[in-house]
């Protein structure tokens, strides 16, 4: 009780920055306009400002982790995209530096992922992907059943064939994560500005710029990190995105719930568990099939109520991956359809941008997310 | 004599219909014999024997005595029932010889008054259990075995004509015009009884008093079998089909309904507001109808020197009752600045000393004894000669904060009147309650292509003056005692704590939720009302109201018998 005293007393002293703007005080001119509010937007505005440019970030909503964050609060599991495993080998380093700075502490729990197999077939499917995660460096194996049991209680009595598990998957604390990008990046001087939608993008002979009701922004560089108000604002300009909707929908049962040990993947349905103990569960087809296939894995959690149900998209490109850099239209930036593993891509991503917005060469890895990559293609060909 | 206790036998005249007192019934809690009368509920029984603490708050530890009416505010207890114990709420458990009931386990409430959490925001679960997990990650230990609950019956799937939900004197207007329509009507009540409060005001409807024009009512449409009481509405969904939770037979069993009507009114009444001062979460603090309801039900006093804080006129009303039940009360503090109502009227004509423009801002709680000893209250604008606070001696205070409509079940789901959803919720009175059920009604069979021949039924009731929200200032926020001022009773969210979340994450009212946990208490966040979103719009945090209490919450369980 005295130490938690103390602690408070502690978190007091050094006050967080005041992170969010006045909508009056929006200046002309920025070096780096962010369209977005999730961990997406946060932490490149975050990685910008640090490489020493103007910032401004306009969310159209909340500044906070999105619904999609939220649902896979997950760094480093297998995904099922390809040309992911070199780039979320930061992911988990980027987190912890973000984390360590942050004056509230951000959650950081290595706890594993489990990736269930429910037939055979998916047992072949599974030891192949472990393969390929091994060659690519991530610590993956095959458990059997009696292992799965022990790793993750609730799924005792299941008796489903083998899981494959990756150790090293991290579960971060997605709210928290974006609270302190936002922190960080108002200490490195970037002004963010919430609930504050970008009505349109105007496109000059020399310059772009954002229209926020009579306000005109210019910018060098504008990024687009969110995915919906990217459609709305590229469509109105009859641009194309090329992004298709994974439509699904994210339960949180009460708080208090048995520890499911790992993060769990189980055909659609993918669970992981937050800082009060709450189980946190997407999938497809609406809350009620979620439950259906949630009770299916784990019996024991029929008692549990289920506190919140929210929708959530997912979206991606029409060739399963993101969008990670310049588009084909100067001065536009893109950080879109990041899929379902979007917390997992956000940091490495934003990165990335920065280093191509300043100037600089990125990350190699991101070469398969370039948004001209189609153009590219056609150009070699 | 301090704290709650049942009025002696000369004011029993006007009190305590709903108890025999020629009936004694002996029960048992936590293995201590407790005696109450035939008609008691277990809540009534334990106040009448002085009992004002029933338990402790989810995160802190605090303790906690009943404060609303049963169906927003749940006492947690476990009734034996055939050698075992099942889960009820006070409030709702009828005392019968030999009752044996307990408190739920508190392990987990003395972890949380050992190690409180210091700052909601960071509500994690117990240090301890936290521990426990991780040892049993890092070393090979054999899994834990976990109770298996039994799955529940499949839900039942029905259809009718038109579904109204609440059987107060809202939804049985607005049944009864659907009814004279020729339509099939269901309607669903959430209390073991229909009527609402309507036993709580006096008045006329068609010439007899409330209660028995409600009676007859529920009476017309049990016989038709078109009323379930104990059923509670808690979801629709986007077709329009409601979900309701029917308890029911000897073990209370839950039976899942899914009912599809053609068109759905929500009369589910108002609830009243909590007021945001120090220490409101107290023992002895009780809402102004939740007092009356006690009092005029089972002759239960919150406590013999009462005072009453109001910003409306049912805390007049409260005055009132208490003074004809032999209760001292003081003042009745008046929020307002020049009242003038018909129930003000009345209380003055009885002579109850008013208090204008003044506001209580804490209390004086003795822990040992767990009552409390004295309210603060000072002139609201801080002016003059009674500017500075001034301290009441009480043994219990109640509250009238206002009413909020409970209509969580339209806001969630997004349907309007268009889609066949319409609400009855005009006021917290007869008058408003009769008509604008009664026009919900006529407006549904017209939509269902049925017309309504009757008139609507005549009642002769006083209206309330609408009253005011309890005003947060901004220095409320901060002052001394705002970390135990709570906008959120039931999860123990303070005022400090949303002045701190709003200033962190800026103007998020989802986000300030989520991390806080509000509506995350065993009430659902439905005894604080809308209390906290008018705090947070005070903060300048906008749009909080979208959010709001939860009409009840399905267990995962449930939710997969609905889609199987």
């Amino acid at each position: 009780m005295l130490f938690n005293r103390l602690l408070s007393i502690v978190g007091r002293a050094q006050s967080p920055e005041q992170a969010w703007a006045d909508r009056r005080s929006i200046e002309e001119a920025y070096d780096v306009a962010v369209v977005g509010g999730g961990v997406r937007a946060l932490a490149v505005a975050n990685a910008c400002a640090a490489s020493g440019a103007k910032v401004a970030l306009f969310a159209p909503g909340e500044a906070a982790a999105a619904p999609d964050e939220r649902a896979w609060p997950v760094l480093r599991a297998g995904k099922p995209e390809a040309h992911r495993a070199e780039t979320d080998r930061d992911a988990v380093a980027l987190a912890r530096r973000v984390a360590r700075r942050a004056s509230g502490g951000a959650t950081i729990e290595r706890a594993g992922c489990l990736t269930i197999a429910d037939s055979r077939r998916e047992v072949e499917a599974l030891v192949a992907r472990a393969a390929e995660l091994k060659g690519e460096g991530v610590s993956a194996w095959m458990v059997p059943t009696r292992e799965i049991e022990a790793l993750s209680p609730p799924l005792a009595g299941g008796s489903f064939p083998a899981a494959l598990l990756e150790q090293d998957a991290v579960v971060v604390d997605a709210d928290a994560l974006a609270l302190a990008l936002a922190e960080s990046a108002a200490a490195a001087g970037a002004r963010m500005f919430p609930a504050t939608p970008i009505d349109t993008l105007e496109r000059g002979a020399s310059d772009t710029a954002l229209k926020i009701g009579e306000l005109r922004v210019e910018a060098k560089a504008i990024v687009l990190a969110d995915d919906l108000a990217a459609i709305r604002l590229v469509r109105e300009g009859r641009g194309r995105l090329s992004l298709v909707r994974d439509e699904r929908t994210l339960l949180t049962t009460a708080p208090g719930a048995p520890a499911i040990g790992p993060a769990i993947e189980f055909g659609e349905l993918r669970l992981s568990r937050d800082r009060t103990g709450a189980v946190v569960a997407s999938g497809p087809r609406g809350g009620d099939a979620i439950a259906l296939e949630l009770t299916r894995l784990a019996p024991s959690f029929g008692g549990i109520a289920v506190a919140a149900e929210e929708p959530m998209i997912a979206w991606r490109g029409i060739d399963g991956l993101a969008q990670v850099g310049a588009a084909d239209i100067p001065g536009l930036w893109l950080a879109l359809g990041f899929g379902r593993d979007a917390l997992a891509l956000s940091l490495p991503a934003a990165e990335h941008l920065a280093a191509l917005i300043a100037g600089r060469s990125g990350a190699g890895a991101f070469e398969p997310f370039a948004p001209t990559r189609r153009l590219m293609r056609e150009a070699a060909q | 004599m301090s704290g709650p206790y049942r009025i002696p036998g000369a004011a029993r005249q006007r009190f305590g219909a709903r108890v025999d007192h020629s009936e004694p019934v002996g029960f048992r809690l936590d293995g201590k014999v407790f005696n109450g009368f035939y008609g008691d509920t277990l809540e009534s029984a334990l106040l009448a024997s002085g009992l004002s603490t029933f338990g402790a708050s989810p995160l802190l530890g605090r303790p906690r005595g009943p404060m609303g009416l049963g169906v927003d505010d749940p006492i947690a207890v476990l009734v034996e029932e055939g050698g075992a114990w099942r889960p009820a709420s006070a409030g709702d458990v009828v005392l019968r010889e030999g009752l044996k009931a307990r408190f739920p386990d508190r392990a987990a409430a003395t972890l949380r008054r050992l190690a409180p959490v210091t700052i909601p925001e960071d509500r994690m679960l117990p240090a301890a259990s936290r521990a426990i997990e991780r040892l049993r990650q890092a070393l090979p230990m054999p899994a834990p075995r976990l109770p298996r609950p039994a799955p529940p019956p499949r839900a039942r799937y029905e259809r009718c004509d038109a579904l109204v939900i609440g059987a107060g004197l809202a939804g049985l207007s607005a049944a009864s015009a659907l009814l004279s329509a020729g339509l099939d009507v269901r309607i669903v009540e959430a209390d073991r009884r229909a009527g609402g409060l309507a036993d709580l005001y006096d008045g006329r409807i068609d010439g007899r008093p409330l209660a028995e024009w409600a009676e007859a009512q529920a009476a017309g449409l049990t016989a038709r079998g078109a009323l379930t009481l104990r059923a509670t509405a808690v979801s629709i969904a986007a077709d329009g089909a409601v979900t309701v939770i029917e308890r029911g037979g000897l073990a209370d069993e839950l039976v899942l309904r899914v009912i599809s009507a053609g068109a759905a009114i929500l009369a589910t009444g108002h609830r009243e507001r909590p007021m945001a001062f120090a220490e409101n979460d107290r023992p002895g603090v009780i809402f102004a109808g939740a007092a009356r309801a006690l009092l005029r039900r089972h002759a239960v006093a919150p406590g013999s020197r009462v005072l009453v804080a109001t910003t409306c006129d049912e805390g007049y009303r409260a005055a009132m009752d208490l003074r004809e039940a032999g209760c001292v009360v003081d003042f009745v503090i008046d929020q307002r600045d020049a009242p003038d109502g018909p129930a003000v009227e009345m209380a003055k004509a009885l002579g109850a000393p008013v208090s204008l423009s003044s506001v209580v801002t804490g209390l004086e709680y003795d822990a040992k004894r767990g009552a409390i000893t004295g309210v603060r209250v000072r002139n609201r604008y801080g002016e003059g000669a009674s500017a500075g606070a001034r301290i009441l001696p009480a043994d219990a205070l109640v509250v009238a904060g206002g009413f909020a409509p409970r209509d969580e079940l339209a806001r969630t789901c997004g349907l309007g009147a268009e889609q066949g959803l319409r609400l009855a919720l005009a006021g917290p009175n007869a008058v408003d309650a009769i008509a604008g059920g009664w026009r919900a009604g006529v407006e549904t069979a017209a939509q269902l292509g049925a017309a309504v021949d009757q008139s609507a039924p005549v009642v002769e009731a006083t209206r309330d003056e609408f009253g005011e929200a309890p005003t947060i200032e901004q220095a409320s926020f901060t002052a001394i005692g705002s970390n135990v001022a709570f906008a959120d009773i039931g999860a123990d969210v303070s005022l400090a704590d949303l002045a701190r979340a709003a200033a962190r994450r800026g103007p998020a009212p989802a986000v300030i939720a989520r991390r806080l946990g509000l509506g995350s208490g065993p009430d659902g966040g439905r005894l604080s009302a809308d209390l906290p979103s008018l705090a947070l719009a005070a903060l300048g945090v906008r749009g909080a109201d979208e959010r709001g209490p939860s009409a009840g919450r399905l267990t995962l369980a449930q939710r997969a018998a609905r889609a199987g």
